[in-house]
């Protein structure tokens, strides 16, 4: 056997055969890779599509749909370098070339005995034998980079998965009202915790009690933003927060005793802590005033007549010779009449006085000046004056003793008077007179504070003891009176707190119940502006002003007292009073003095023809309507309690 | 001689000795190609066929041009395993002594055309055994080694004929091939009247000698085979082993033994003479594909539910090499 010559050619056949088998190798690695690549996309598009076909069925989130997305995204090079990772060995790449073209065998069995040495001339044969048939032939066409069919399904996929995002989804109405409910359980625990915190953070006076019971609505709030409920978990966990929060203000009531003066505080329409200072700054203010002091009008008045003497003032100028000292004699008098009825009426006018002795010397504008000075003087107390009225007219609902101020609920202004009162009979040398005086006064407040059981207790006792001559025993009772309405008056912030809060839960109950937001609006059977009459008990509205849809405390009146404003909740039933100046007509309604506030007309809808349905169906849908109405803040809180006892007595 | 110029000479041989057989064998193509992949692989071959087909004619024919001893043995019911093999008889020597002396039975050549061989009862079939196997002769408790090659021919008819014994399966599996001989072509029939209707005498010559056949079939055992399609030849083995996991369905179902080792050993051995006689230094898939039939055939016992369902040992291999692919674990690259 002729072995030189053999290996000479082995050799160069050999070579061929590897440089073949290398590029082969190379090129059928980056073919996988790219079928990998349409492997992935196709895998992740699947996948993809699946998730969007799903949640166009079922409840999927849009996390779990972009997380797919980007997985099939992912997929693309993750399938790629995991092909192409996979490195063919020569032997594969030979044994996959000789398939491929049908070289039976020749290439794999060339490199299986190209490995083996002992193969001797057989390993050459083969060789010679391999290369002669690879030699033509061309990889780019035997191995070619074309898109793999996977590819081309991907593009099927896609553009499936493209064309479904332009189906609707398919949800349950179930699942429809589970979601908006959520939605709206959601944004009302946000605004209970919004309610909260702000009541928690303006009212620092607020006793544990108090804070307490808003910290658990706050809690109640945060929960609802963390997790999701049902419509009955959250009517229930509300029902619950309510009765604890009944159940602590029947405990801070003190036995309706907090209610009682509450209600006799609004009763009377006063600031129960006014009436001292009022008396105070009516007595500077009278004394400021002089004998005008009441009378504004008598001000305004001479006021007038100071304008008049200022334009005749600014007419001298112009005059001259004999005119002109006519003139200011003539003015002269005018103003010296005017300094002597102000003297009369107790005012002083120094200005005035300066004019009247410059009018002979000094020039005429100078002469303005005065009498402009005069006159602002006189505005000034004008204004002081009409303050005066105000607080007068405020005073006289104030309770003139003990009895009226705890009958109209005026607790400052009882504990002022009892600690007055407890001051006096301290005092050395009582006289009998003024001990039977303050005995009198509070004897007759024993019956008005029969309502507030240990005032009463206190205050008869002082009675009795004032009787027995112990009069400093009655000054202690007394204190013990006072301190108890002072304790009252704390409580009460507490209370209008957890009221405050109940009606936040009343109003959240009312959002979770009916399925709409906190501030949602939504009239009962007419849309916003739509034709009143529609159904029965209507509320039409003129203007479209109770369709504000968020909390009255925008509504920025100038008045000094809103008793409208004060903080009540929509569970508040109260008694039903209205103040004197409201009534259910076309009103002009007096805020306070001064002031005035728009028109508000209230409407009962006429419903022509016969009714096609039974009162008693009109009466209990008119009465749903009023309660809704009521319960969503859409009638001022001064018409509530009209409102309410019209529809109750429907009932009757 | 070089390996290159061997196999030079293996193809112009086997061309020649085709021609040569074709000269008196009308079609029969497969049948040649085997026969001559048989006797270059050093195998033995049954041909079966119904009788007139040309099977004695073609043995008679390939004994002709291989320049080798040729015996043949016709096989009837009577005959005795002595009558094959040889026996001792006693022989009057010249100095008067009587003497033992063993008298060669036909067996006791190159190449053996055993005739009709299942008419012979299984004890006379049995009695090639040995010479198939060791290519020896015991008798009279002396081995005697026959001399190479040696090639046994054997022909047979169909089973279902009458007056026939079925080989025993260790028989069948000496074989090296079965084939079955078919009815020839229309074509080929007309040539063949032609051919012996006619005053024509055609004559085979002569193409390869004793030595040289011995170096062909040294050169056919070094042609090289692919680790994978030598496994590829072990799994359609495997395949045919009924109620093993290598089985493929058919083969449990219908099969009650499947091929014995000797069955892979054909199968590369006669895919290496084909692979040369195309003109190729190592065997393929196809090869090893093309001589399945005949190298596993005879070597695939059915089962009575085959044999009344009239399934063959031919459908159960044709099933077995569908579902055997060619790469265990399938072509890895690309």
């Amino acid at each position: 056997m002729n072995i030189t010559a053999g290996q000479q050619t082995e050799m160069s056949e050999r070579e061929v055969l590897l440089r073949l088998l290398s590029r082969a190798s190379r090129r059928l690695r980056w073919r996988s890779a790219w079928g990998g690549a349409g492997r992935g996309l196709l895998g992740g598009g699947a996948v993809w599509l699946a998730v969007v076909g799903l949640s166009k069925l079922l409840p999927v989130s849009d996390g779990a749909v972009a997380i797919a997305g980007a997985a099939a995204l992912l997929a693309i090079p993750g399938a790629a370098i995991t092909a192409a990772l996979r490195k063919p060995s020569r032997l594969e790449t030979a044994r996959w070339l000789d398939r491929r073209i049908q070289l039976q065998e020749r290439l794999s069995a060339a490199v299986e005995l190209g490995e083996h040495p002992q193969a001797g001339g057989w390993a050459g044969l083969v060789e010679i034998d391999a290369a002669a048939h690879v030699r033509d032939v061309q990889l780019d066409r035997v191995i070619p980079y074309r898109l793999s069919p996977a590819f081309r399904w991907s593009l099927a996929v896609l553009a499936l998965g493209f064309g479904l995002g332009f189906v609707p989804e398919h949800r349950s109405a179930e699942y429809r009202r589970r979601m908006a409910d959520e939605a709206i359980i959601q944004s009302t625990g946000r605004r209970l915790v919004e309610l909260t915190r702000y009541t928690l953070n303006e009212s620092p006076e607020l006793r544990p009690a108090g804070r307490e019971a808003l910290e658990r609505v706050e809690a109640l709030g945060e929960e609802w933003g963390q997790v999701k409920l049902t419509r009955q978990e959250a009517l229930r966990d509300l029902a619950r927060v309510s009765d604890q929060l009944r159940q602590e203000l029947r405990q801070l009531s003190e036995g309706g005793a907090l209610d009682r003066l509450r209600q006799a505080a609004r009763a009377s329409g006063a600031d129960p802590g006014t009436r001292l200072a009022d008396e105070a700054l009516a007595r500077k203010l009278s004394e400021s005033l002089g004998k005008a002091g009441g009378d504004p009008a008598a001000i305004e008045a001479l006021k007038q007549e100071l304008e008049k003497a200022r334009e005749a003032a600014r007419g001298l100028g112009s005059s001259a010779g004999a005119q002109g000292s006519a003139a200011r004699e003539q003015l002269g008098q005018s103003l010296r009449g005017l300094a002597q009825k102000g003297l009369d009426m107790g005012i002083s006018l120094p200005d005035l006085r300066e004019a009247i002795e410059a009018l002979a010397s000094a020039p005429a504008d100078l002469l303005v000046r005065d009498l402009e000075a005069a006159i602002s003087d006189l505005e000034k107390l004008e204004s002081m004056a009409q303050s005066l009225e105000r607080l007068q007219q405020r005073m006289e609902r104030l309770g003139k003793d003990l009895a009226e101020q705890i009958e109209k609920g005026q607790a400052q202004a009882a504990i002022q008077t009892l600690n007055r009162m407890s001051e006096q009979l301290r005092g050395a040398g009582l006289p009998d007179a003024l001990r039977q005086q303050v005995m009198d006064e509070v004897a007759r407040a024993v019956s008005p504070a029969g309502q507030f059981e240990k005032v009463a207790r206190a205050l008869q006792s002082a009675v009795q003891e004032m009787r027995e001559r112990q009069t400093a025993r009655a000054a202690d009772s007394l204190d013990e009176a006072a301190r108890e309405l002072e304790r009252l008056l704390e409580g009460m912030g507490d209370v209008e707190a957890i009221r405050a809060a109940l009606g936040a839960l009343g109003r959240a109950q009312m959002c979770v119940s009916n399925g709409q937001g906190w501030g949602q609006y939504q009239r009962p059977a007419a849309g916003q502006g739509g034709k009143p009459g529609q159904g029965y008990g209507t509320w039409a509205e003129e203007e479209g002003w109770l369709a504000y849809p968020e909390m009255s405390d925008l509504w920025q009146n100038p008045p000094e007292s809103r008793p409208e404003m004060e903080p009540r909740s929509g569970l508040d039933r109260g008694e039903g009073e209205l103040a004197e100046n409201l009534s259910p007509t076309r009103i002009r309604a007096e805020i306070a003095p001064g002031s005035s506030m728009p028109s508000i007309t209230l409407k009962g809808v006429s419903v022509q023809g016969m009714s096609t349905v039974q009162f008693q169906e009109a009466v209990l849908g008119a009465q749903e309507d009023a309660r809704n109405a009521l319960s969503q803040e859409r009638i001022p809180r001064a018409y509530r309690g009209a409102v309410r006892d019209y529809f109750d007595d429907l009932k009757r | 001689m070089e390996t290159q110029e061997l196999i030079g000479e293996f193809r112009r041989r086997h061309a020649a000795l085709r021609e040569e057989i074709g000269k008196v064998i009308v079609g029969h193509d497969a049948i040649v190609e085997g026969v001559l992949a048989a006797v270059l692989a050093g195998g033995h071959v049954l041909l079966e066929g119904v009788p007139g087909l040309g099977k004695t004619l073609l043995v008679r024919t390939l004994g002709r041009v291989l320049d080798l001893s040729f015996s043949r043995i016709q096989f009837t019911p009577d005959l005795m395993p002595a009558d094959i093999l040889g026996t001792n008889i006693v022989m009057e020597s010249s100095g008067g002594r009587r003497v033992f002396e063993f008298q060669r039975g036909p067996v006791f050549a190159h190449l053996i055309l055993a005739d009709e061989i299942n008419r012979a009862t299984p004890k006379t079939q049995s009695a090639l055994l040995e010479a198939m196997q060791e290519h020896s002769v015991t008798a009279g408790g002396e081995v005697r080694r026959l001399e190479e090659p040696f090639f046994v021919l054997a022909t047979q008819n169909p089973i279902d004929q009458e007056g026939t014994y079925p080989l025993p399966e260790a028989q069948l599996d000496r074989f090296f091939f079965k084939l079955l001989v078919e009815y020839p072509t229309a074509a080929e029939l007309i040539e063949v009247l032609d051919r012996t209707t006619e005053d024509r005498a055609v004559e085979a010559q002569q193409v390869l000698g004793r030595d040289r056949l011995l170096e062909l079939q040294r050169l056919v055992r070094q042609v090289p085979v692919p680790s994978h399609v030598k496994d590829y030849a072990v799994r359609l083995v495997l395949a045919t082993h009924p109620g093993t996991p290598a089985a493929a369905p058919m083969a449990t179902q219908y099969l009650r033994y499947g091929s014995s080792p000797r069955g892979a050993q054909t199968l590369l051995l006669a895919a290496k003479v084909r692979a040369l006689a195309q003109e190729r230094f190592n065997a393929s898939f196809e090869d090893v594909q093309a001589v399945a039939a005949p190298a596993l055939r005879h070597r695939l016992i059915l089962n009575f539910e085959a044999e009344a369902e009239g399934v063959s040992a031919d459908m159960v291999l044709r099933q077995v090499l569908q579902g055997v692919p060619l790469e265990a674990g399938g072509v890895a690259a690309g």
